[in-house]
């Protein structure tokens, strides 16, 4: 850009491209220059087809005055060179700006625009509007096509202001690019059939590149998902095999308690005191709960994975559920011990890390109390994230059950606090699951969220559960600037996930602009990898915001640009 | 005068068909249109200086429908012309149309 050529270097740029030599281009293009210059000293102008005109101007004498020496002078009058680019060359060079368009100002900015620009406008503009206006009041009668005229001009304002009014009208500073809807018509009709048949089939999700995404998702999926297909089999087999090594553990109580426990949440109050009663004639003797305490205690890393890999489905949340437990850890054990302490008057307030090898039964209940608590309270918050979707997991609780004292006491004090948290936890029920991870992850941020990438999730899955609608995916895309190719996400990685501000997965305003953001990044991201899926994604763009022009920060193409304003 | 002006006498002065005249003319102004449609500048001798500049965006006033519009930036060719064209013409009369 804005280089400068000399005349040399375009002398042998056109000797090359008519293979003749530099001198006879020189001296070609010299005489071509002298004849110009006759040409307009006879008379006046000289046309290149193709080119530009070369124009002599009059300018009329006038007053002028000396920069250097204030001094004031009359410019005598004289003519000047005047080259008038041909309409190629002229669209040519506006290329950059080509896909803006003059735009009107609404009524009630131009109030404002007076006031404030008074005196830009001055009192050129003044004058013209007083000028206008006899004039108006002359012409108004006579004139029948100027009616007309204003007619449709007026026609044309009215669909142009609430196209921006429905919108955010943000920053009308910058150019909503509009083309002719007419044009527009005609274009679509012709060259746009089958775009059209797309968009017609998907009115509901106007998503011309559904079925082009879904495509796409499938083979990234089939990629990732051949691997994670196996890894969730790997999953479930471990999963199995833990419980076969440690059927005795006391994991299986908290599988249990767990079950129970959602059992409780759907039937509400009558099963708990059920469940409580079953597993009163069922008491182990506390020593062998210790032994089975060893093992936990071994496993108890374990168990987290196991817990991990069993909600490997719903991987996001169980990094919830991981926080929460930590935050309910803190909170009840202290609790939970001293009332265990007070009731049981326990021998051995030893802090739990430490394992000595002649505890007593008191002490296990206390660290048995404190697991299952955390694992019941983490059961709690799983379940009440997958409650809207999942009842999978509930059927793994079906199984023998070996209960404690230890345990059932635990039981009965956790009815205390799940009282409150089944009270927390129905509202969330009653909400939508949005609403739940909002609640979940409201806390920390209330817009952004930040998730792991898992293997298997894509940003289309990722959409999915978050917003309840795949499409949405270029938000999450949008709101990463670190993402490059949008088909491909690293398992591992975290990713900040907006969060729908509005309720009921409703995108409020801001959203949609973040929406609309999205939709420019992946469109930006096609346009230079991927040049026939681009414009699709400026067109979903378009349907989220209105001024594209405004949000974008690089020029968008121009035929891009007016195939997204078919979105309108 | 028109580029078939143009063309003709180049012919008679290098000795060319109108064709061959024309068709190189065509290069050198293909030439200079892709150059400056580049966004480059450059000079020729005795005529001026060919380049682009940007105009800015700017509100304009419409008298007749008392509208207010925006118009958008806009890059237009700049010449100008050079010295000793520009003193030589500046006190030629011309035909007004």
């Amino acid at each position: 850009m804005s280089e400068k050529v000399t005349f040399g270097e375009l002398i042998e740029s056109i000797a090359e491209e008519t293979e003749h030599s530099k001198q006879f281009t020189h001296d070609f293009l010299k005489d071509f220059v002298d004849i110009i210059n006759g040409g307009l000293e006879e008379d006046g102008k000289v046309n290149i087809a193709g080119f530009g005109k070369f124009e002599l101007q009059r300018v009329d004498e006038r007053e002028g005055y000396n920069p250097q020496t204030e001094e004031k002078i009359t410019i005598p009058a004289h003519n000047k060179v005047v080259f008038k680019p041909y309409k190629d060359l002229r669209e040519l060079v506006n290329a950059p700006y080509a896909h803006m368009e003059p735009q009107l100002i609404e009524e009630e900015e131009k109030e404002e625009e007076t006031t404030s620009n008074a005196e830009d406008h001055s009192s050129a503009d003044h004058q013209a509007v007083d000028s206008q206006t006899e004039k108006s009041a002359i012409d108004s009668s006579s004139s029948i096509d100027e009616d007309n005229k204003q007619a449709q001009k007026e026609q044309k304002s009215e669909s142009d202001i609430p196209e921006s009014s429905e919108e955010q009208k943000l920053n009308e500073d910058d150019f909503i690019p509009t083309a002719p809807p007419t044009s527009h018509q005609q274009d679509s009709d012709e060259d746009k059939t089958s775009d059209k048949n797309q968009i017609e089939t998907e009115e509901d999700f106007p998503f011309s590149f559904e079925a082009q995404q879904e495509s796409d998702e499938d083979i990234s999926e089939a990629s990732a998902s051949e691997s994670s297909d196996d890894i969730e089999d790997d999953d479930n087999g471990d999963i199995v095999e833990f419980r076969a090594a440690a059927s005795d553990t006391e994991d299986d109580l908290l599988e249990e308690f767990i079950g129970s426990e959602e059992k409780e949440q759907q039937d509400e109050t009558s099963e708990d005191i059920e469940a409580v009663e079953e597993t009163e004639p069922e008491t182990n003797e506390p020593q062998e709960f210790e032994d089975k305490l060893d093992e936990t205690g071994s496993s108890e890393e374990e168990d987290d994975e196991e817990k991990e890999a069993t909600k490997s489905e719903e991987e996001v949340l169980a990094e919830e559920v991981e926080k929460l437990e930590e935050t309910a850890q803190d909170l009840k054990q202290d609790q939970q011990e001293q009332s265990d302490l007070e009731d049981k008057n326990s021998q051995y307030p030893t802090p739990p890390t430490s394992r000595p090898s002649d505890r007593s039964s008191s002490f296990s209940y206390v660290a048995a109390a404190a697991i299952v608590l955390l694992l019941i309270a983490g059961g709690a918050w799983y379940y009440s994230t997958l409650s809207t979707n999942d009842t999978t997991l509930i059927s793994s609780s079906e199984e023998p059950t070996t209960s404690t004292d230890a345990a059932q006491e635990v039981n009965t004090q956790q009815q205390e606090t799940e009282d409150s948290q089944e009270s927390a936890q129905n509202q969330s029920q009653a909400s939508t699951q949005s609403s739940a991870t909002q609640q979940s992850t409201g806390n920390t941020a209330p817009d952004n969220q930040s998730v792991e990438i898992e293997e298997g999730q894509t940003l289309w899955s990722l959409a999915e559960d978050r917003y309840g609608n795949p499409r949405l995916w270029p938000w999450i895309y949008g709101n990463n600037g670190s993402l490059e190719d949008p088909d491909l996400i690293y398992a591992g990685s975290s990713l900040s996930v907006p969060l729908p501000s509005g309720p009921q997965n409703t995108l409020t305003s801001t959203d949609s602009v973040g929406v609309a953001k999205g939709f420019i990044a992946t469109y930006k991201w096609y346009k230079s990898n991927e040049q026939s899926k681009a414009k699709n994604h400026l067109w979903a763009a378009k349907l989220y915001h209105d001024d594209l022009q405004q949000l974008a920060d690089v020029p968008i193409d121009k035929t891009d640009l007016s195939y997204a304003n078919k979105a309108r | 005068m028109n580029t078939s002006d143009v063309v003709a006498i180049l012919a008679e002065n290098w000795d060319m068909t109108h064709a061959e005249a024309r068709d190189f003319l065509n290069v050198i102004t293909q030439t200079f249109t892709e150059n400056i449609a580049s966004g480059n500048s450059f000079s020729i001798p005795e005529l001026g200086t060919f380049g682009t500049t940007t105009r800015k965006k700017r509100k304009s006033y419409n008298p007749h429908y008392e509208q207010y519009m925006k118009l958008p930036p806009k890059r237009v060719v700049d010449f100008n012309p050079s010295k000793g064209l520009k003193e030589d013409l500046k006190q030629v009369d011309i035909d007004d149309e």
